[in-house]
Order: C-alpha cells, then sequence, then structure tokens
C-alpha cells in the first residue's frame, strides 16, 4: 500500500506547500517510511540522506512560511542517478570501482534543483557507469515496481523503479542510446531526453561526450515541465551547453491540440514492435486527432543505422573515457562492461567517423521531418518489460547496440535522439494484456529547443488519460 | 500476444540457447555468419594490441575474440553505406545546426 502523501504529484506538493495544507518535512518524512518499507523489494535506492534531507526540509518549511517562496520545486524531495556528483555525498556511478567516491564538487544540475528549493533525499540505482548490461549494477539490480521479478530497463533504472514505485516525486536520468526513455517505458513514467546542450552535462560521469544527455523523470508532464526549466540554460563549465533562452515550460502547458501536425512514419519505427505496443501508440495518437490533431506520414531513411553508429561513437568515447581505469584497475569494472571498453580500443578511427558522417545524414533527415510536422510519435519499447536475467546471462550477451535489458528494444528508436540531439520525450500509453500487468510507452521526438511542445503534448495526453495515475501492486 | 512479440521472445530464445556457442548464436541474430567481422582471431588482435600499443593484457585477448568479431559485423552496415562526397562528419557536435536556421 502506497501512502497517500507519497502518490502526490510535485505539482500538487507544490500547490500544498505553498497554501500551507501541507509541510515539506511530514511529505519528506511519509517518503523516508516508504523507502525503508518498500525498497527493500525494488533496490532503487543506493543511498538515502535522510540526515541532510530532513535539515533541507525544515529550512524549506521556514522559509515558504515565512513568504520566501523559490519556485514549484521548493520544498519537494527528488532523488537523481548516482552518476550525477553531489559535493559531500557518496557518488557511486552504480560501480564497485567507485562505490567510496564522495565528490567535491556538484553538478550543475542537482546546484540547480537545490538553489530552486528541491531537496535531495537520495541517490538512485543504475547500470553500472549506465553501460552495465541487463541487471550489471555494482549494487545489485533494481525491480520493476510493476512485477518485481522484471527488469525496469537501464540505465536509469533506479530513476524509473522508484518513481513508479512513488519512492520520489522527482528524478534525475541519463540518457546515452536510451538510458532515460527506457526506464521510463518499462516504468511508466515520463523521461525526457531534452536537445543536446539545453541542459548541462557537467558534474554527469562521462560515457560519450558527444551523446550523453541529463533529463528530467518524473510522472507528470508538468512536473517535467518544471524540473526542466530549473535545471535548463547556458553552463560555461559545459562548453556544449546552449546559449538559447529557456522559455517558461509550465506556462505554455495547455491541453489544446487543435492543429498540431503529428508526424508518423510509414516505415522503419513500428513494425518491429508487439501489436499492442503498436495498437496502445496509435490509439493514444487517434485520441490526439479526435481533438483536432492531424497525422502526416514522415519518413527517416537511414534511421535504422541509428543504432549501429551511435554504439561505435558511444563505445569509443567510453573507452577513451575510461582509459586509465581500464588500464590501471580493470578488475574493478564488472566483466561485460571491462569487455566493452576492450573491445572499442580495436575500433579504427574510419569507423568512428563513417559513424559521424551518418550522424550528419539523420539530422538532415529529421530536419526534413519536422519541415511538415510539429512532432513524431512512435513507440518507445518495442515491448514490455521484460524478466530480469541473471548476472550471467547478461554477461553471455556479446551483442554491440541492443538494449541492454530487454532485447526487444530497437536502439534507433532511441539513439536517433542521441545521435541527432533532437529531444524525446516518452510517457505512458498503456498496460499490457499479458500478465504481469506493464506499462507500455510512445515517444514524441521534436525539432531541436522544442521541449515546450513535447511537454505540451505530453500533457495534453495526460489530460484526457489516466495511465499515469495508476499505482503499481507494491 | 502477437507474431512479432513472438518473433522478440524466439530472438531471445536463440541468443539463451547459444549460451555454448555465443558468437554463433548472436551472429544469426544479426544475419551474419561468424566468419564476418573482419576474422578477428586471438592472434591477429594479439598484433594489433601490439601495434596500437593498447594495455590489454595478452591474456585478455582470447576472451573478446567472439565481442570483437559481433561489433565489426554490426558495424558494417555503417562501414559500407555508400554517402555522398558533400556528407561531412558532425564532428563539432552541434543540435541547431545549419539546416535549423542557425
Amino acid at each position: 500500500m502506497i501512502p497517500e502523501l507519497c502518490q502526490l504529484d510535485a505539482r500538487t506538493l507544490s500547490e500544498r506547500f505553498r497554501s500551507r495544507e501541507l509541510s515539506p518535512v511530514e511529505v519528506l518524512e511519509a517518503h523516508l517510511a516508504h523507502i525503508e518499507a518498500v525498497d527493500p523489494k525494488i533496490n532503487s535506492y543506493i543511498t538515502v540522506t535522510a540526515d541532510h534531507a530532513r535539515a533541507r526540509a525544515a529550512e524549506a518549511e521556514s522559509e515558504i512560511a515565512g513568504g520566501d517562496w523559490r519556485g514549484p520545486l521548493h520544498g519537494v524531495p527528488y532523488a537523481p542517478k548516482d552518476i550525477l556528483a553531489t559535493a559531500g555525498i557518496l557518488t557511486t556511478n552504480g560501480s564497485k570501482a567507485t562505490a567510496d567516491w564522495v565528490p567535491d564538487y556538484e553538478s550543475t544540475i542537482t546546484e540547480r534543483l537545490n538553489a530552486a528549493g528541491a531537496i535531495l533525499i537520495g541517490k538512485l540505482n543504475l547500470l553500472e557507469f549506465a553501460m552495465g548490461s541487463g541487471v550489471l549494477s555494482g549494487f545489485g539490480p533494481a525491480r520493476n515496481p510493476w512485477a518485481t521479478d522484471y527488469t525496469p530497463s537501464g540505465s536509469s533504472s533506479g530513476s524509473g523503479a522508484a518513481l513508479a514505485a512513488r519512492l520520489t516525486p522527482l528524478s534525475i536520468g541519463t540518457d546515452t542510446g536510451g538510458s532515460i526513455r527506457g526506464p521510463a517505458a518499462a516504468c511508466g513514467v515520463v523521461g525526457l531526453k531534452q536537445t543536446y546542450g539545453r541542459v548541462s552535462r557537467f558534474g554527469v560521469t562521462t560515457l560519450s561526450w558527444t551523446l550523453d544527455h541529463a533529463g528530467p523523470m518524473t510522472r507528470t508532464a508538468w512536473d517535467a515541465a518544471a524540473m526542466l526549466a530549473a535545471i535548463a540554460g547556458e553552463d560555461p563549465r559545459d562548453a556544449t551547453s546552449a546559449g538559447v533562452p529557456v522559455p517558461d515550460y509550465v506556462a505554455g502547458l495547455t491541453p489544446e491540440v487543435e492543429g498540431l501536425r503529428i508526424g508518423v512514419p510509414t516505415s522503419g519505427f513500428y513494425e518491429d514492435a508487439e501489436e499492442e505496443v503498436q495498437d496502445a501508440v496509435r490509439a493514444a495518437i487517434q485520441a490526439l486527432v479526435d481533438d483536432g490533431a492531424e497525422i502526416v506520414d514522415v519518413g527517416v531513411p537511414h534511421a535504422g543505422l541509428a543504432g549501429s553508429a551511435g554504439w561505435i561513437v558511444a563505445m569509443a568515447e567510453a573507452a577513451t573515457f575510461h582509459e586509465k581505469r581500464l588500464r590501471d584497475r580493470p578488475e574493478d569494472l564488472d566483466p561485460l562492461v571491462r569487455e566493452r571498453l576492450e573491445v572499442a580500443k580495436f575500433y579504427p578511427a574510419t569507423d568512428y567517423l563513417k559513424a559521424l558522417r551518418v550522424r550528419t545524414l539523420l539530422k538532415r533527415e529529421l530536419a526534413d521531418v519536422f519541415r511538415s510536422c510539429d512532432v513524431m510519435i512512435v513507440p518507445s519499447s518495442f515491448a514490455p518489460a521484460s524478466p530480469l536475467r541473471s548476472e550471467e546471462e547478461a554477461r553471455s550477451d556479446v551483442r554491440p547496440g541492443t538494449d541492454p535489458d530487454t532485447l526487444t528494444t530497437r536502439p534507433g528508436n532511441t539513439f536517433l535522439g542521441n545521435m541527432t540531439g533532437y529531444p524525446a520525450l516518452t510517457l505512458g500509453c498503456g498496460f499490457s494484456t499479458e500478465a504481469p500487468k506493464r506499462p507500455l510507452a510512445l515517444q514524441i521526438y521534436g525539432p531541436p529547443f522544442s521541449e515546450g511542445r513535447l511537454l505540451q503534448v505530453a500533457h495534453a495526453y495526460q489530460e484526457r488519460t489516466a495511465w499515469h495515475e495508476q499505482l503499481p501492486p507494491i | 500476444m502477437g507474431m512479432k512479440g513472438m518473433r522478440v521472445l524466439t530472438r531471445r530464445r536463440v541468443l539463451q540457447g547459444a549460451a555454448a556457442a555465443p558468437v554463433a548464436g548472436a551472429a544469426l541474430l544479426v544475419g551474419c555468419t561468424p566468419a564476418d567481422g573482419g576474422g578477428a582471431t586471438a592472434a591477429k588482435l594479439e598484433a594489433a594490441n601490439a601495434m596500437l600499443d593498447n594495455p590489454l593484457p595478452p591474456e585478455r585477448l582470447p576472451r573478446i575474440v567472439p565481442a570483437v568479431r559481433m561489433n565489426h559485423a554490426f558495424f558494417g552496415a555503417v562501414r559500407d553505406l555508400e554517402m555522398d562526397d558533400l556528407v561531412e562528419p558532425a564532428v563539432t557536435f552541434r543540435a541547431l545546426g545549419p539546416e535549423n536556421g542557425a
């Protein structure tokens, strides 16, 4: 049974904090108690920062009572993936290799969330260095709250699981090939991989400099909008962050879809999805069409290469980033992570550059898509969450470029966003008919810096449906 | 579950069943044969490792041969793609490129 206070989304919490119907302290305590009771079954938290959070919650309560309201995140608990550096607080990267690392600096994202008054309640489990396979976290696998013998996907596995289990209302995930959107899909929550450069990567442990994104994971589009507004914007500590003005994402959340042009690819994105996934995504599109949106046929001819080209880029960059670790202490890495890095040492530079040329092609093709439509909607994953594999099974999978958890995700559907830098948002659009009941999800793509539009469409959909309000059986 | 779901499960079963011969099983999944992938062998990797001055200990090399082969085969589609000479690498990466008016 999930406590009532933990069922409230950030928007509701914020409204009630401001009206003083609720206190940040009592909400925090409810979450801490819920974590203690439920997380042993889910394993979503690596660290719980109870004392730190209690002090911050008391401060927030006092500030809000004194009229010093910092905005919609003030007093609301959050828990990022444990790959974001938090000064003075353990940051493990999900790896035994860095199991004792306490950074002396703060990631820009957590710094901005803290400044917005959000309260760090803990750090969440992940696949090792965001590239472990399946269950391979140095801290054991997180489990899917909808069915605890099933994967929450990865690599932001703890983020998806904790949100679904109502163990935090807000999280931050990272996404190099789909690691925000995979867990969002498997757990039925909202995951936003924003435009490359929209959010600073400073203090986020690198997997791939040119593919990594860190973005909001929440239960509602409204909460994601509030979170993105807090973390977005240029950062001099990240040379790739963009000096593009940050709009008021929350103010743009209307339920209107009249005249919205939805691009639906005529090939390459739907075919490999299970029928019920296809049906759920098409039903979601139809719900928007019924209220005035229109469908536009589109195509991304080379989308099928996004996965293989993306894998070259990701692993070549990862092998460079982890060079010292691989040379000096390789035994600290999980055997599969070590193997992936070792293999990448044999990638020819010509393959890497060819992948970068594919990247140019994909960008051109997506730019063409958005000349005729506002958003493009495709399945996020091809199937609902799959059963957890054993560590041995996960390590035996030497294939590159496949979703490490499910073996059912066609990486091109998500890798396309990383290869192009274009934003994409995943949200739940149904549940499997086959037991156990597991979420199904769609993915909304848009042109660069169109996060406001993606959030608005997601919000409009959630206003019309109640998938996101359903509770897992924990 | 529809036919497409069945195909997904079959892939998984193939992978699981191929545990004793992971190269063959995994290669089957991406439509290639173990002979693909540039014919990597432990001896070839040893030579390349020395040539590239890689830090990998020799005893590791036989273990990564299947993965090297799989990676090579998987990248074939990228390697074989013919592109117009005007397609340049996205070296300096920017999401907002000239095609978007930047």
